[in-house]
């Protein structure tokens, strides 16, 4: 076989399959229903804003919790600052 | 070599008629009725394609079935601007792509399977043996450009490629043909 016998064949190859008479009725029997693709049009849309607006706050949480350096320096501190008024 | 089939915008052609847009208009709000309708307009051309790349009753029809069941879950991105044919064309082909590209190994069929339409069966059961000996990113270039007869810039414009890719592809897929019909003369 050359390469003009091989288009030759390949041109001529082809399978001759009509629809069969139930294949609409089968296709649409098959068909996703509206209300699936509502779900997974929302599970792509809104799954990674709603993951993107946790880390978000989870990150400012984590920030607004974490002490100031002058605070925690105060506040670790050995000394009281108001000790004098106790004794 | 990989071969990725983008879901680029279909390239603009003449308008789509009014029923059909009509059809569509309707699928897309859920009426299953339309979407029938838009099958029965278009199942021919999909079977005829499909039937470009496999030779089986059954895969020609999973094919199809899954083109129609995409193109029912996308038709939010069908624009419009073209004829909705072109865009059913490249869903069947990005279908048939997938289909090829999992096939493990392919079998080469038997005289039963070979295709009606040619009259020399051993040829055809070789030719069969040549297409398993390719991989299947070269197989489906060379179907659409000697099977299908379609133009390089024909097949650019239906797939979404660049003419250059087109003609990159092609050409490796013919040289790495020749290597295997020097191989085996």
């Amino acid at each position: 076989m050359n390469h003009d016998d091989f288009r030759r064949l390949l041109r001529d190859r082809k399978a001759h399959v009509e629809p069969s008479p139930h294949f609409v009725e089968r296709v649409i029997v098959n068909l996703p229903s509206s209300e699936g693709l509502a779900f997974a049009w929302a599970a792509r849309r809104v799954i990674p804003v709603t993951l993107a607006l946790a880390a978000v706050l989870a990150v400012a949480i984590l920030v607004v919790d974490r002490p100031a350096p002058s605070q925690a320096a105060t506040t670790t501190g050995s000394q009281d600052p108001l000790e004098w008024l106790l004794q | 070599m990989e071969l990725v089939l983008e879901w680029a915008p279909v390239s603009e052609g003449p308008a789509i008629d009014a029923e059909e847009a009509r059809l569509v208009a309707a699928s897309r709000d859920g009426d299953q009725d339309a979407f029938a309708e838009l099958i029965d307009r278009h199942k021919a051309r999909v079977f005829r394609l499909a039937g470009r790349f496999f030779l089986r009753r059954e895969d020609v029809e999973d094919v199809a079935q899954e083109t129609f069941i995409t193109a029912w879950r996308r038709l939010s991105t069908y624009a419009a601007k073209a004829p909705f044919e072109h865009w059913i064309t490249r869903i069947c082909l990005r279908v048939c792509y997938a289909r090829l590209s999992s096939e493990r190994r392919r079998e080469v069929p038997t005289s039963s399977q070979a295709p009606h339409a040619t009259p020399n069966l051993v040829a055809a059961i070789d030719l069969e043996r040549l297409l398993a000996r390719l991989n299947p990113a070269d197989r489906f270039v060379l179907l659409l450009l000697d099977g299908e007869g379609w133009s390089v810039q024909e097949i650019a414009e239906r797939i979404g490629w660049t003419a250059t890719n087109v003609k990159v592809r092609a050409f490796r897929a013919r040289r790495r043909l020749r290597r295997i019909l020097e191989e085996r003369s």
